[in-house]
């Protein structure tokens, strides 16, 4: 939306979507379309396919880096919060233990960073994924309710260079599309 | 995308001679200068046995329990293994007769409970009596010996007739024995664990010191089994049946024990640590003064946080070059905790003073034995089960 | 198309086969195992069987609300917990509670990491069991303070006494460790529920479904850049997940072992407990997923195959649990400790709590060898009865460990003993009604098995990859 509530200026429509028949025509066919020298598309698919992350070339994911570094504060936070809570700002002698007792900081610490990374790869997921997003231009296309049962579809997007309604449009057609259509915003 | 990748026959042995015959010069002559010792003073040299009979006989274990492992749970990883895990696991009977020294002479100059005097005086030692005798120690050890071979014997001899008829019907057999065998191992190895470790310290006792033996059993054999297979996999048929995947998951299992392995060790100190108590405590308290405190701290830093953050990450699990440093220091390790354990119970306050010359010596010279046995077996059969049912799942189409 | 009654039928049948049942029966397609699976929840009609059970669920949990009720009343002096027995159902139950939901996590943890495919007709159902038993465990150290209204104390903020929690104190460790796992469980949970709920929002015909399902799936749309992170961050959970689960019963296990009462302070503690708690958990999955699978005709999804192999888990823990009784009786002589050897020998098996210990004995380890032979494994009558007589050994085994070393320590002129009252009772009862209630409204509330994950297991999803 810009400043004066128009739509935002940008192609008409999100891109041009066909449906496929099963998960090897669907990889199949991200591989030509990635042969064809298109670069911005999606698959959608019921179930993961991990031949998907080649033929479209998805890079991995910065999230195990994430995960790692929420880990490390979480260590380093569980290990600090305990010393400086038992050692710092509230001494007291425990059954004559030494003050920083650091074995009996182990278990929180090692919670505390439990916590951290698993929530970090949970919403770190989420955020990267771009969730919640309860509307998407895909949901506009005919029979896409069945993609969460048994429908494959491969869309290429309106901003793709190379894209044009028809020629793109052929291409799918050419590549065994059960159906191809438009998706509107 | 087509995958005509050239499958190499893993029917074949492969020949080994050449580094078996190395690694057996070197152990023999390890061994005589070992013997020289002797000369110098029998307690150490039978210390220094010890602790080196006790690192390769966890690797022996270490590939049994691996196996049995495997056999009960399935899984793909256990099929790269499994026979050179049996070539370790063969190394037994030869393990069974380096122990006899130790069981005949040994026990008198390592235990203070075998010296009847003190069993005579010495009120919690003559209560333990019954158990910590040196007749008990020998029928004992007899009986692990027994347990061991024949299980392993049992496991090694099914995979002969499916390397030669390609029985279905072994699978059956593996499951069987590693079902009862794993039970008869997991007591016998406490047991032995306790007599032969644990007893050092006769008044000392922890419930989960086996726990941590057979753990480190299967760490220490984990390490060592990779080590060989990446060694192994520079040449055909390993080169390329020994997959990235396959290395990759042999990885993700080594950081699992190194993690179970620290679990095990920090529970027992956390636990005897807070309590606090004067029949426990000491144990820690001598292993915290006189630089084996360094010691511990070092075994914290390399045994543990060093590998675990190396396989953490993907990279090192999934590179040959990587992972193999990280086996060989692992393997390193092992010997590490083994003198942290044993030798602060046998020779005292001071780390400076404990640290012998034997314990290299005994070290190699028990390995290039080892090391040599366990060649020759590797050379007698194929590398990789190629005849079992799952072997074309597992191996050939692995990753696809 | 859906599947017609005959096909059920002979899926049901094939499931059911005892000599080699599959991970799943043939003949399933991407729409019929999605409508098996998700027209439960999504119909519109109760079934008698389950309103029925329902009820008499929803009244075991009127029962807890009553106890509570009254324990807010009258005080923790309901409960029969005196000197020298401060601990006592309330510690019992919360060990046996949070025992019992380990087994959720390690099937979708751990078996996830092993790739082991039989796990997934399972997990899902499993992890909800989780989230709910580890409800009912929180629930009595809770209440067990007294006044749970301050159980805000147990965390660590800044307060106007300027005080912090006592972090060498292994009950403190516990609150971390319950909290966490509670934590991970649910987001673990849902983040396994995310795709299922886009197939709930695409198939529900109820408005209100339509939009909640659609609100709670986040936006789903089955993305293959989703689809990449959703399955590593999956992966990463389960890494972390699996750790965490060892860590939950291990921290319960201190709570007995860093301090030196008798029969508490054993250094084996943490991974005998972790296994225990497997054990049971395990059990408690075989209790549930026998009859649901029968009664939602599910056993071409849930077939024999799984309850084998859940049935040789638990012969597998067994075996480890019964390691953990030798070695305590070994070294309870073997330690030359008074206090120890009179603990186990004269206290457990001869005391006046012995019958609790052999009946212990018999629940968990005799009991459990008749899993050596298949014909058991696969006899759901035989292997559901051999469930619930885990589910009171472990029980059991929480109550030797607590009272026995209790009642008689160090000092014989403050031993006594400890019996249970009514609202004990009561309260422990009540917790299993929350815990049934809660998956009587699981099974009709969300899918029970993850969909997703049984599509990848069907042949029609490989990729074939096409000679050029």
């Amino acid at each position: 939306m810009t400043a004066h509530g128009h739509k935002p200026v940008g192609p008409p429509i999100h891109g041009m979507a066909a449906r496929f028949e099963d998960a090897s025509a669907l990889t199949a066919a991200a591989r030509a379309a990635r042969l064809e020298g298109y670069a911005r598309m999606d698959a959608y698919s019921p179930f993961p396919i991990h031949e998907m992350d080649e033929a479209l070339g998805i890079r991995r994911s910065i999230l195990p880096f994430l995960v790692l570094a929420a880990g490390i504060a979480g260590c380093v936070g569980g290990f600090g919060m305990q010393w400086w809570m038992s050692v710092v700002d509230y001494p007291l002698n425990i059954a004559g233990k030494p003050l920083v007792s650091w074995p009996q900081w182990v278990p929180v610490a090692f919670e505390t960073t439990v916590l951290l990374s698993a929530l970090t790869a949970a919403f770190g997921m989420f955020a990267l994924n771009g969730f919640p997003m309860p509307y998407h231009p895909m949901f506009n296309v005919k029979g896409f309710d069945r993609v969460t049962t048994d429908a494959f579809f491969l869309c290429i997007e309106a901003d793709d260079p190379q894209f044009d309604v028809t020629q793109t449009a052929k291409f799918l057609q050419g590549l065994g599309a059960l159906e191809v259509s438009e998706v509107v915003h | 995308m087509t995958h005509h990748v050239h499958v190499p026959d893993a029917s074949q042995p492969v020949n080994l001679a050449a580094p078996s015959r190395i690694a057996l010069i070197v152990g023999a002559v390890a061994f005589a200068l070992f013997l020289v010792g002797w000369f110098v003073n029998p307690t150490t040299f039978y210390q220094a046995y010890l602790m080196a009979f006790f690192f390769w006989i966890n690797m022996s274990l270490g590939c049994l329990a691996l196996v049995m492992i495997q056999h009960l749970t399935g899984g793909r990883w256990g099929m790269t293994i499994r026979r050179t895990a049996e070539a370790g696991i063969r190394t037994l009977p030869m393990m069974a007769v380096l122990f006899v020294p130790l069981a005949l002479f040994g026990v008198h100059r390592l235990y203070e409970w075998a010296d009847p005097a003190v069993a005579a005086t010495d009120h919690v030692i003559h209560h333990k009596a019954p158990w910590l005798n040196v007749a008990g120690f020998q029928i004992r050890a007899v009986i692990y010996f027994v347990l061991w071979i024949g299980a392993g014997t049992l496991l090694v001899r099914a995979s002969r007739r499916q390397d030669a008829t390609g029985d279905p019907k072994v699978g059956r057999t593996y499951a069987r024995v590693a079902a009862v065998g794993g039970i008869l191992y997991f007591f016998s190895m406490t047991f032995a664990a306790l007599d032969w470790g644990m007893s050092l310290d006769a008044h000392w006792f922890s419930t989960m010191y086996g726990v941590i033996f057979i753990i480190g059993q299967c760490l220490g054999a984990m390490a060592l089994l990779l080590f060989t297979l990446i060694l192994l996999s520079r040449h055909e048929p390993l080169k390329t049946l020994f997959r990235v995947d396959a290395m990759h998951d042999l990885g993700k299992l080594m950081l699992a024990f190194t993690m179970l392995w620290a679990y095990v060790s920090f529970s027992q100190y956390l636990i005897v640590y807070s309590a606090n108590l004067k029949e426990e405590i000491p144990y820690y308290i001598r292993r915290g003064h006189g630089g084996w405190e360094f010691l511990s701290v070092g075994l914290i830093a390399l045994n543990f946080f060093l590998p675990f953050v190396v396989l953490l990450s993907r990279t090192v699990k999934r590179t040959r070059s990587l992972l193999l440093w990280v086996a060989a220091l692992v393997v390193v390790l092992r010997f590490l905790d083994i003198f942290w354990t044993l030798a602060p119970s046998m020779r005292g306050d001071s780390m400076a003073a404990a640290i012998s010359w034997m314990d290299l010596a005994a070290v190699i010279a028990i390995g290039g034995l080892w090391v040599a046995m366990f060649l020759r077996n590797l050379s007698s059969t194929a590398l990789l089960p190629f005849r079992d049912p799952k072997f074309e799942e597992a191996i050939v189409h692995a990753g696809h | 198309m859906s599947l017609s009654p005959e096909q059920v039928a002979e899926q049901r049948a094939i499931g059911n086969d005892r000599e080699n049942a599959p991970v799943m029966a043939p003949g399933y397609t991407m729409e019929s195992v999605t409508e098996t699976i998700a027209g439960i929840p999504l119909s519109k009609n109760i079934r008698m069987g389950w309103a029925v059970g329902f009820l008499i669920a929803f009244g075991g949990m009127n029962l807890l609300l009553l106890s509570i009720v009254w324990l807010l009343y009258r005080g923790v002096g309901i409960w029969g917990i005196n000197s020298p027995v401060g601990w006592g159902f309330a510690i019992i139950n919360f060990v046996w509670w949070v025992g019992i939901g380990h087994a959720g996590t390690l099937i979708s943890a751990i078996l996830l990491l092993l790739r082991q495919q039989w796990r997934m007709s399972i997990n899902r159902f499993a992890e909800a069991m989780t989230i709910f038993a580890v409800s009912c465990a929180g629930l009595f150290p809770l209440l067990h303070t007294g006044r749970p209204w301050m159980a805000y104390y147990l965390f660590p903020y800044p307060s106007t006494s300027g005080m912090w929690p006592q972090f060498r104190s292994p009950l403190v460790w516990d609150v971390f460790a319950v909290s966490t796992y509670a934590t991970v469980s649910i987001v673990f949970w849902y983040v396994g529920l995310v795709p299922d709920l886009g197939t709930m929002r695409d198939r529900a015909k109820n408005k209100l479904v339509k939009f909640l399902t659609g609100m709670l799936a986040l936006g789903w749309r089955g993305s293959a850049r989703h689809w990449h992170r959703y399955e590593m961050a999956s992966l990463l959970l389960a890494g972390l997940a699996t750790p965490l689960v060892v860590s939950v019963h291990t921290v319960v296990s201190y709570d007995f072992a860093v301090g030196l009462i008798p029969g508490w302070h054993v250094t084996l503690f943490p991974p005998y407990f972790v296994a225990g708690a497997i054990f049971s958990g395990f059990a408690m999955v075989i209790t549930l997923a026998i009859p649901i699978r029968w009664y939602f005709g599910l056993e071409g999804l849930v077939t024999l195959r799984h309850m084998e192999n859940m049935a040789k888990v638990l012969l597998a823990t067994g075996m480890c649990v019964a390691y953990g009784y030798s070695m305590e009786v070994f070294f309870g002589w073997y330690s030359a400790s008074r206090y120890e050897e009179y603990l186990v020998f004269n206290n457990r098996m001869l005391g006046p709590y012995g019958w609790s210990y052999w009946m212990l004995i018999l629940c968990n380890v005799i009991s459990v060898q008749v899993l050596w032979f298949r014909w058991v494994r696969t006899n759901m009558f035989a292997l559901f009865i051999l469930s619930i007589i885990i589910n009171v050994g472990m029980w059991l085994e929480r109550f030797v460990i607590v009272i026995t070393s209790l009642h008689a320590d160090y000092l014989p002129s403050s031993w006594g003993m400890y019996y249970p009252t009514f609202w004990d009772i009561a309260m422990f009862i009540g917790t299993i009604g929350f815990f049934l209630t809660s998956m009587f409204l699981f099974v009709r509330a969300v899918p029970m098995i993850s969909i997703f994950e049984l599509r990848t297991l069907l042949p029609q999803a490989r990729v074939k990859e096409v000679e050029k």
